[in-house]
């Protein structure tokens, strides 16, 4: 969702209904919108924004990608998710970060440095608070159509903290498409499908089908700057990764207009709806899985040994206190490591020998276990070859 | 003297109001007459009362500034400033609930130093002017303003202040009586004060009628007539505004909680002449 119309004047709630009821009339499934305070830059404040878009639309998604939760204050924050849950009837979804931009933090006087301990202490506090719970002194005791508060998805970056987070505690993770390329996401989202993983996003990805087409590496920014040909080419293979959204923001390829502040056109909206098959379901028609709760930080000291002698640097808990994954270095000869999903059997691994990366996927089926390994690598030898600590292989 | 009415949070089946339940609501507050529409919070709630209605103002009495981050806070203010089109009225406030206070991690004690540095901040913000390391760059096409009436008591510090740095003074209907508002009222008409708002005064015309003595709080919990004569005095003293909230008769809905239907809001409209003047 834009924050200007084509002629650089600033949306009001008729003009941001109208994108919206356009939006959801080409048959797009969400409406999205970035967050952020910088100095010199008018940008407003999103949760507000996007009321007008919610109350023009009746059947699609609307959220953020991402809201930035340290520069708010977390009761009124939790208070604020609660409200929109009810005025949207459940389709607000909170993507939720950390933030990158330093100056965001700099104008409300939040430490920069400090920005992940506090967003994870505040969603904390916020879920809880959203669940019912007593935090402090608060309590906001939630309406029971309202408990649980909005669905709440990461934006994060590949981090194997990150990514096991984001399966435990959240109900999806979503990561931008501006700064991140074919390559990574491939590789971030087996490990967070081996993890147990849900809901996979892509955000931020910026559109143009005006654009002249160019060669995209699967190392280079993805993006949709393209004619709609190769467009759909593109999302093809996100969807073939197995992203089940990808979130576009409209952007002009000429630069006369700013990211985020492009329009919309009706024409294009329509083409770019046409690019990949509809999906009807909606997040709000499947009843959400209670979310696990504080994992357990990485044990001082950069890790432990685990019985058999490996080197855990994280264990994740469920919220009955059951261990459901652990991860951690698991070669001494070559650098490797492994992130193990305990419940459903799983292993993800990566190797890097001799300059090399490998990755390795390891599922139980019918108690066998089936390998994978991408582009044409040979898993059984990869995982014969792994080395552990216990010389025995490392699974 | 303008007529404004509190948002009802639940409806008269104890269901929380959805987002078409605050609409239609705020529809049949505009539409029977009434000249804002005002809540404490949340904003979110105000600006979809904003989104269904064209005229009335909106206005928060009152916002507790201090429990908020100002740059944060600022950007939400200019926000609903844009999207109401130039509507919204902020009342703000230090705060009295101590619970609320702790509930946030903020100190209870400094809450005045507090609102009152925030609210330079912010108006500072809103000029487009640099506070600390944040500057908003408020939109050069954004209506000027938005209004800011300071919620306080009555004392000459707070008077003053409303005097000279707001748009307004808003004092609580629920917990002052008549002698009190009298008083306060001539205080700050000398100091030079403009825009006088009675907030959150609780009205429920099924209850008994009996005279207001001028010492009591002052309500209208009695009769359609006797809430006119109460109503009355309230303007002879000089109020630009009053805003009602509707009181549930039997005394189980919280505040903000009892809903309305369109005859009553029909009842309590006529209960005070039409006022000609829109806000300022």
């Amino acid at each position: 969702m834009p924050f200007k119309d084509g002629d650089d004047q600033p949306l009001d709630a008729t003009g941001i209904a109208a994108r919206a009821a356009m939006v959801e009339r080409a048959g797009l499934d969400g409406i999205w919108i970035q967050d952020s305070i910088i100095p010199g830059v008018m940008r407003p404040e999103p949760l507000l924004w996007l009321l007008p878009a919610a109350a023009a639309t009746t059947n699609i998604e609307i959220g953020t990608s991402i809201f930035i939760v340290p520069l708010r204050q977390p009761v009124d924050l939790a208070q604020r998710f609660l409200t929109l849950r009810a005025l949207t009837n459940d389709r607000f979804t909170a993507g939720v970060g950390a933030g990158s931009t330093k100056a965001s933090h700099d104008s409300v006087g939040v430490d920069f440095h400090q920005r992940f301990k506090l967003l994870y202490a505040e969603m904390d506090t916020i879920r809880r608070l959203c669940d019912g719970e007593t935090v402090g002194a608060a309590n906001l005791d939630p309406w029971p159509s309202v408990k649980g508060g909005p669905r709440f998805v990461i934006g994060a970056w590949h981090s194997e903290a990150s990514l096991r987070r984001a399966v435990t505690e959240y109900d999806g993770w979503m990561c931008s498409a501006g700064r991140t390329n074919l390559e990574t996401m491939a590789e971030a989202i087996k490990r967070y499908r081996a993890l147990g993983g849900k809901r996979a996003m892509v955000s931020t990805c910026p559109v143009d089908l005006s654009a002249p087409t160019q060669r995209m590496g699967d190392d280079d920014p993805f993006n949709l700057m393209c004619d709609p040909a190769e467009a759909a080419r593109r999302l093809e293979r996100l969807a073939a990764l197995g992203f089940d959204d990808v979130l576009l923001v409209k952007r002009d390829h000429t630069g006369r207009t700013k990211m985020f502040e492009t329009d919309l056109d009706p024409e294009e909206i329509r083409q770019i709806r046409e690019l990949l098959p509809r999906d009807e379901t909606r997040p709000w028609d499947t009843e959400r899985e209670p979310r696990g709760r504080t994992p357990v930080a990485a044990p001082a000291g950069g890790g432990r040994q685990d019985a058999s002698g490996r080197h855990v640097t994280g264990v994740i808990l469920d919220a009955d206190g059951k261990v459901t994954a652990i991860s951690g270095n698991f070669g001494t000869r070559s650098r490797a490591s492994a992130i193990i999903d305990i419940q459903n059997g799983a292993h993800a691994y990566h190797i890097e020998a001799g300059g090399r990366r490998i990755d390795v996927i390891v599922t139980q089926q019918d108690g066998r276990r089936q390998l994978g390994a991408p582009d044409g690598e040979d898993g059984a030898d990869l995982l014969a070859g792994l080395p552990a600590a216990d010389g025995t292989g490392a699974n | 003297m303008r007529l404004g009415m509190a948002l009802p949070l639940r409806s008269a089946d104890g269901r929380p109001v959805d987002a078409a339940g605050v609409a239609a609501r705020a529809k049949m507050i505009e539409e029977a007459g009434f000249d804002g529409i005002w809540l404490p919070d949340p904003l979110a709630v105000l600006l979809t009362a904003g989104l269904a209605t064209r005229r009335v103002e909106l206005g928060t009495s009152v916002l507790i500034v201090p429990l908020r981050n100002a740059a944060e806070l600022a950007q939400r203010l200019m926000t609903l400033h844009l999207l109401s089109g130039g509507r919204f009225s902020f009342g703000v406030g230090a705060g009295s609930t101590q619970s609320a206070f702790a509930a946030a991690g903020v100190d209870f004690d400094g809450r005045f130093r507090d609102l009152h540095a925030k609210m330079d901040i912010i108006r500072r913000l809103l000029r487009g002017e640099q506070a600390g390391a944040a500057v908003l760059s408020p939109w050069p096409e954004a209506p000027p303003g938005p209004r800011f009436l300071l919620g306080a008591w009555h004392s000459d510090v707070s008077l003053r202040r409303a005097v000279r740095d707001y748009d307004g003074w808003i004092c609580s209907g629920a917990r002052t009586s008549l002698s009190v508002f009298a008083d306060a009222l001539n205080r700050y008409r000398d100091l030079g004060g403009t825009r006088a708002v009675v907030a959150n005064c609780p009205v429920d015309l099924t209850a008994p009628s009996r005279r207001l003595d001028s010492d009591e709080n002052f309500n209208l919990r009695c009769g359609p007539e006797e809430a006119e004569d109460r109503l009355g005095r309230l303007a002879a003293l000089g109020f630009d505004d009053v805003n009602l909230v509707i009181a549930d008769p039997l005394g189980q809905a919280k505040r903000y909680e009892a809903d309305f239907t369109a005859e009553q809001l029909s009842v309590v409209r006529s209960l005070v002449p039409a006022h000609a003047g829109a806000h300022r």
